[in-house]
């Protein structure tokens, strides 16, 4: 039996980088400190933004790898490549969408910005929109698999 | 590909990270000569207050007009910032005073000196209060003004919290979160010097520039700028802030005396900013930002390597068989 091609480690690590992103993501909100939730031993990290923003950015790199190396294995396998069911094109479409439009915003704010001052707004809540619908999504068929089993 | 090798071409990516910084993540923008900067002579400031006068009349119809009462605000910790029957403050920073005169006195060579510091807003060069805006108000405009969108803010005042200045300031009871859950969400919109960005983009001169009778101030391409001002600091022997506090800011003050001394002297108070040696805020990222723009690479790499190490273990177990 071939090991299969996106083995069990790999998308812990993505579940792990997907739930600290939603939580540093939220941190960028100002609401941890306004509710008091980062008044709680240990979370006191939480209202601090350059914490928050750093972490964002650090988990916002190693979901990109891991999305890009799933993307990657799955085109170069050829014949072998599994066959996606619904649920997990709605996977792919969600996390290629909230990813691409992170790294957008990466790049607004380095030296390539490619979106006007006043449009930046759009990318933002776009961004939002689809982290807040990927937790919806997550919630209602994260169980469901991504490849169909191989006959 | 195993998961240590796997690890391994991630951790690749990352140690190439920032020797790649410099080169992906930051400054086109600053050094391409689009943006404007000015440069303030504090030597000639004379405090008439000609230039806050100017700022008023320039933007009365930008500042906010507040229903009162305002609505109840959850939980407790959430306070109501109102500057509203407070307009005519003009010793600080206020939602309605967007520049202000700082005066101080220092000693030197036992003489008392006193020196008129125009304080407003630093248009930075990486402004995190609009790099980390999570709602997009606040704003970077191609010629280096950084303005927030009145319409949209929600006053949740992290502008003011990244700021090494804390310049933007908040009043409760206005904008876009009363239509939203004025309850528990948002405090109203924040308001800084947004350098006049309508007047200059219609080919026009920020208000208070236009009013100073000395000539305290110039605006230019910021290289013109930055070279102007060290021309006058070298003719004076005058020293330089805003050149590289916080990485890079399109205002540049020249004075006669140290701005560690000035800064000393200055009570920094909320609406009050000090002249300390800003550190660099958005620059502590700029290695993780890069980070992620590599991250694709590297996947793309492990991703490929696996199917072919896979590939590579199949044919090999077609031999024994
Ligand atoms: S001085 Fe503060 S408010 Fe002004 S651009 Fe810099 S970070 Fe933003
Ligand atoms: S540039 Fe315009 S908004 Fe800023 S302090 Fe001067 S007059 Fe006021
Ligand atoms: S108008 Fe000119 S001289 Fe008067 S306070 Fe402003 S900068 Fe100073």
């Amino acid at each position: 039996m071939p090991k299969p091609l996106f083995p069990v480690w790999q998308k812990r690590l993505t579940l792990i980088a997907a739930l600290g992103l939603a939580l540093t993501g939220m941190g960028q909100m100002p609401i941890f400190s306004r509710y008091y939730i980062a008044d709680l031993p240990g979370l006191g990290w939480l209202g601090n933004y350059q914490i928050t923003a750093a972490l964002h950015l650090a988990l916002g790199a190693a979901l990109v790898f891991l999305l890009t190396s799933y993307a990657a294995s799955w085109l170069a396998a050829g014949a072998a490549r599994p066959t996606l069911t619904t649920a997990g094109k709605w996977r792919v479409a969600l996390y290629g969408a909230v990813a691409l439009t992170g790294v957008v915003r990466v790049l607004q704010n380095g030296s390539w910005a490619m979106v006007g001052p006043m449009n930046v707004r759009y990318l933002d809540w776009l961004h939002l929109a689809l982290a807040m619908g990927l937790l919806v999504f997550a919630m209602a068929a994260g169980r469901k698999g991504a490849v169909a089993a191989r006959r | 590909m195993n998961r240590r090798a796997f690890l391994k071409s991630l951790g690749t990516a990352m140690a190439a990270a920032p020797v790649a910084a410099p080169l992906l993540a930051r400054d086109a923008a600053a050094a391409s000569g689009e943006q404007l900067a000015t440069l303030f002579d504090l030597s000639k400031c004379i405090g008439c207050g000609a230039c806050v006068a100017a700022c008023r009349a320039a933007h009365a119809a930008d500042y906010p007009n507040p229903q009162k009462p305002f609505p109840k605000m959850y939980p407790e910790r959430a306070k109501v910032e109102d500057f509203s029957d407070k307009r005519d403050v003009d010793d600080r920073l206020t939602p309605y005073n967007w520049l202000f005169i700082q005066t101080v006195t220092v000693t030197r060579n036992g003489k008392a000196i006193s020196l008129n510091i125009p304080r407003r807003c630093m248009h930075c060069v990486h402004p995190p209060c609009a790099e980390l805006c999570p709602w997009g108000s606040a704003v970077r405009h191609d010629d280096g003004a950084v303005a927030i969108d009145a319409n949209i803010c929600l006053g949740g005042a992290k502008c003011r919290d990244v700021c090494p200045w804390h310049i933007p300031q908040r009043q409760t009871g206005v904008g876009l979160y009363l239509d939203l859950l004025p309850a528990f969400a948002g405090n109203g919109v924040m308001y800084k010097c947004d350098r006049c960005h309508g007047r200059v983009a219609a080919g026009g001169k920020p208000a208070c520039i236009e009013a100073c009778p000395n000539d305290v101030q110039t605006i230019g391409p910021r290289r013109e700028i930055i070279a102007a001002a060290h021309d006058l600091a070298r003719q004076t022997g005058g020293f330089l802030y805003g050149e590289t506090e916080n990485g890079g800011t399109n205002t540049l003050y020249v004075s006669p005396i140290p701005f560690e001394e000035l800064h000393a002297a200055l009570q920094p108070s909320p609406g009050n900013p000090g002249l300390q040696a800003a550190a660099d805020v958005m620059g502590k990222e700029k290695n993780l930002a890069t980070a992620v723009l590599l991250a694709p690479l590297a996947g793309i790499a492990a991703g490929i390597l696996r199917v072919a190490n896979r590939a590579r273990k199949a044919a090999k177990e077609d031999d024994h068989a």
